[in-house]
């Protein structure tokens, strides 16, 4: 395996699970950007466990996963309150204050970051990134289908006709910034070992604005989408012809357009799931019973 | 329960499917060890797109024309040069992926990475692997963490703090009190305002805690306001062009004295000198985009106007374009020979080279770099008379 294709599978990976933790917080009409601030503390706190005190990988998973979720408990029953635009403005600001924590705090390097980690051997990064993914993504999969997945639908729709029926709004966003900020808290670590060192540019504006276009662009109703965008919007630049690459930000920008004008709900809606789904499940009954098709 | 592992049975396949599509998307062939290629390829790694990329396409230009310019002398050893270019988007994800793609290429050196965060991202890849990265704007905070693999002739912080505040201060006495008006597009930045108020300090003028600028702002009368009312009297503006504009003429219509104006190098430029245009008479600075020690630069900035309105280079565009003089350097007096093979060798003798060089002619001006590090540039204080940048006094620090 070249260098690239370890960077291209491990960035496509850790994307793919922001991507979801975004996901979540969408489903419920919550942007919630908690899981990128969660990222940026979960990558210190590899690099700084790693460098400092030698710490092995699981135990630093462990570590980074619990303060990520003890960060994002901190504000998340007044933020579950909250509707759509007071939640970006206020996980908006919570990422700019731990931004400007990190630049101000020495013993995170402040303005430079921390380098020098241990090097993981790629193929064993890899092997965990993708454990992980694996996980998440049955996690969220089955969210999905289940009837907190319903509940999610109901209160995306409408809060308060969703609070009548039962749902505690509340609780369920309490639930989702934990497990979002947990999956940013992996892909924190992930991130960290990947880059070898954390720097606080890393996990500014942009990486948010991109982070919302993995999911804007992959579709908001379902998980399948991010799969689709997050290495695509990572590898255009990669993938374009030499003399194109400076064109790389107007094929983002012409190719986000385009996907708002045809396909507002995003590359995977759920009309598309479903006739995927109908073909496919189609497609497992006749392997499992043969006589169905005589 | 059908229904159940029917969807894991789904989930799985589908997740499957996904890694191997994944895997033979990025499915690039690895280069294959033969014989040495009858050109030089240097990839540069360089932001040709994302938020500042105007700044870099002037780099590119320069080092389009510095490598034709080698091209039309008969090439390196022989060969011809080509540039491969490798944007990072100013992305540092892409910086790595892209410094993975250089080292994949089998590369012997690059130029680049341009910016504070490219190196950062790319650089422990690089020193890893032991790839030599010409990087003419890497600063001092970057060499430190990746020497010997990482150039710096960007000039060391001690000899800016010993000669830029000192040249002002001497030339404009009335200089009592400096806050810094800062925009932290990049560490390095607030790295050399922390040098140069120690050395304020030093030689007997009060200093201010910097004031942050965000970038992108409407109207920056806020900031011109905050930087008074601290009591300083004069004012260091360390800030992207644009914004220093902005600054300076809020400064200006408080009644500063224009005298009492400071800017850094990354606010000097072309853009300034346009946006700034009626207002800037008499500030003093330590960049020209058009003074230079060396006649072929002028040339180059004289075909850059030509072709752009009469805009030229930005003052700090030759930093990595000169630099492939001295990667031919490197490779015509190391007898590097470009073969697979001997790789990891002759990058050894090309750092090795670059690493210590004496007297190096650069598109500016000649230093000498020691230890990886470009020493003894020139210090110099200009004002702004007439819409151009004049130069007032030059220092050439001592090479220890």
């Amino acid at each position: 395996m070249t260098l690239f294709q370890f960077y291209f599978l491990e960035f496509s990976a850790i994307y793919i699970m922001i991507g979801w933790a975004v996901y979540l917080m969408f489903r419920i009409n919550q942007p919630y950007f908690g899981s990128l601030y969660s990222m940026c503390i979960g990558a210190y706190f590899a690099a700084y466990t790693s460098i400092n005190w030698g710490w092995p990988v699981w135990l630093i998973f462990v570590g980074a996963v619990s303060v990520s979720i003890l960060f994002a408990l901190i504000p998340a029953f007044r933020l579950a309150k909250l509707g759509p635009f007071p939640m970006v403005i206020a996980s908006m600001a919570i990422l700019f204050i731990i931004q400007t924590a990190v630049k101000n705090t020495d013993a995170l390097g402040a303005r430079y970051g921390l380098f020098g980690m241990p090097f993981m051997q790629h193929n064993i990064t890899l092997l965990i990134t993708y454990g992980f993914l694996l996980f998440i993504g049955y996690l969220v999969f089955h969210l999905d289908y289940s009837h907190i997945g319903r509940a999610m639908d109901a209160i995306h729709f409408d809060r308060d006709v969703a609070t009548t029926l039962g749902v505690n709004a509340s609780r369920l966003s309490v639930q989702f910034q934990v497990i979002s900020s947990a999956i940013g808290g992996v892909a924190g670590v992930l991130y960290a070992f990947t880059m070898e060192g954390v720097f606080p540019e890393a996990f500014n504006m942009s990486f948010m604005m991109y982070a919302i276009t993995i999911v804007v662009l992959g579709g908001m109703f379902t998980m399948w989408g991010v799969i689709i965008s997050a290495p695509v919007l990572w590898s255009i630049s990669q993938f374009l012809p030499k003399n194109m690459t400076g064109l790389s930000v107007i094929v983002y920008g012409v190719l986000l357009i385009v996907m708002l004008l045809i396909r507002p709900s995003g590359i995977i809606d759920r009309r598309i799931l479903k006739k995927f789904s109908g073909l496919w499940y189609g497609l497992i009954r006749r392997t499992r019973s043969p006589e169905t098709v005589l | 329960m059908r229904s159940r592992s029917n969807r894991l049975i789904s989930y799985v396949t589908i997740f499957i499917l996904i890694f191997v599509i994944l895997t033979a998307a990025c499915n690039q062939k690895e280069p294959e060890s033969t014989a040495p290629a009858n050109e030089w390829r240097i990839p540069y790694l360089i932001f040709l797109s994302g938020p500042i990329a105007g700044d870099a396409s002037m780099h590119k230009w320069l080092t389009n024309q510095v490598a034709a310019e080698i091209n039309s002398a008969g090439g390196i050893a022989g060969k011809p040069l080509v540039i491969d270019f490798y944007d990072t988007a100013l992305d540092p994800p892409k910086a790595a992926a892209c410094m993975a793609q250089i080292i994949d290429a089998r590369a012997l050196c690059l130029l680049g990475p341009m910016n504070d965060d490219e190196c950062k991202a790319a650089m422990p890849l690089a020193k890893r692997e032991g790839i030599y990265a010409f990087s003419g704007t890497a600063t001092d905070d970057i060499w430190r963490r990746f020497k010997p693999w990482i150039l710096n002739t960007s000039g060391t912080v001690e000899e800016q703090k010993e000669y830029d505040m000192p040249l002002w201060i001497e030339n404009v006495p009335t200089v009592k009190s400096i806050v810094g008006i800062i925009e932290p597009m990049y560490t390095f930045i607030t790295t050399v305002w922390e040098a140069n108020k120690s050395k304020a300090d030093e030689i007997g003028v009060k200093t201010y805690n910097k004031i942050e600028v965000p970038s992108g702002m409407l109207d920056y009368s806020s900031i011109a306001v905050r930087a008074i009312n601290t009591g300083a009297n004069a004012f260091y503006v360390a800030c992207s062009e644009e914004v220093a504009a902005k600054v300076v003429k809020e400064l200006l219509d408080r009644g500063v004295n224009p005298n009492h104006i400071w800017l850094w190098a990354s606010s000097m430029g072309p853009v300034f000198l346009k946006q700034s245009e009626g207002y800037n008479e008499g500030i003093y600075t330590n960049a020209s985009p058009t003074y230079t020690e060396n006649p072929k630069y002028n040339e180059f900035n004289k075909r850059y106007m030509n072709i752009n309105n009469g805009k030229p280079l930005v003052s700090m565009a030759h930093f990595n374009a000169e630099l492939l003089y001295l990667i031919k350097e490197a490779i015509e007096i190391q007898g590097i020979t470009g073969d697979p093979a001997k790789l990891r060798e002759e990058r050894i003798k090309i750092r090795d080279y670059a690493n210590n060089k004496k007297g190096f002619k650069g598109l500016k001006y000649t230093y000498d770099i020691v230890d990886g590090q470009a020493v003894g540039i020139p210090r110099y204080l200009f004002q702004i008379r007439g819409g151009k940048a004049i130069l007032i006094e030059k220092a050439k620090p001592e090479v220890k």
